[in-house]
């Protein structure tokens, strides 16, 4: 019975050991990027359906250590932020169309003050850039 | 190993370490702005595994031997028993403590 006992303990004390010791939970290890809030999702979306583009955040910062790293007076230099366009049907890009999506979402953007200026960006080139102020 | 001196240690570390994470946790939005928060939470981080390393064997040890006494002693048994749950609480600290470096 105490032999049993032990045993149970034992196994008790050496469970965690698998979790904290594995290396596949090591590599588990989120790798933090720009996950766009609730807020702006909802902008982009909206967007979207009213001038009928195909538009998607394409921004890959690791979000949290930047905010902070900005809210402490830590970065020199303002990244972009990035947004895809996706040119399913292969038509002519209409830049003004794009203008007028950028200038809306520039202005409802919450994250503004975090960010230099936005890009679109189609196939790796950028077809619209505006600054933020 | 007769006395409960090293569950002792092991108790205060633990209890630190798990103050540690809690205070990280509700303090996280303001306490890295201090510029060498980064480095204490990974000094802390490592402290944690090398607790968690040497209590896993210490309880092993002490369980052996407090269980298969002839008569036993409930202040060894209460001690282990507390440790164990300080044990696994250390376990989920070291974990979270990691999600919280770059």
């Amino acid at each position: 019975m105490k032999a049993f006992l032990t045993f149970i303990v034992v196994v008790i004390i050496i469970l965690p050991l698998f979790i904290l010791l594995n290396p596949f939970i090591w590599g588990m290890r989120r790798i933090a990027t720009y996950e766009p809030s609730v807020v702006t999702s909802n902008l982009i979306d909206s967007l979207n359906r009213k001038s009928n583009l195909d538009i998607y955040v394409d921004t890959y910062l690791d979000t949290v250590w930047y905010f902070r790293d900005i809210r402490y007076g830590k970065v020199d230099k303002l990244a972009n932020f990035n947004l895809g366009f996706r040119n399913s049907e292969q038509k002519t890009i209409d830049t003004n169309q794009i203008k007028n999506y950028v200038t809306a979402f520039s202005q409802k953007f919450e994250h503004k003050k975090y960010f230099d200026s936005i890009l679109v960006t189609s196939d790796n080139s950028i077809i619209y850039q505006i600054k933020m102020k | 190993m007769n006395d409960i001196r090293l569950l002792k240690t092991q108790l205060f570390l633990s209890l630190a370490i798990i103050l540690f994470g809690i205070q990280n946790y509700v303090l996280n939005q303001y306490i890295f702005a201090l510029s060498f928060y980064e480095t204490v939470v990974k000094v802390v981080l490592a402290i944690s595994v090398l607790t968690i390393l040497l209590s896993a064997i210490v309880l092993i040890l002490q369980s052996i031997v407090f269980i298969n006494r002839k008569i036993i002693i409930k202040k060894e048994e209460r001690y282990l028993a507390v440790n164990i749950a300080l044990y696994y609480l250390v376990v989920f600290t070291s974990l979270y403590l990691s999600t919280q470096l770059r």
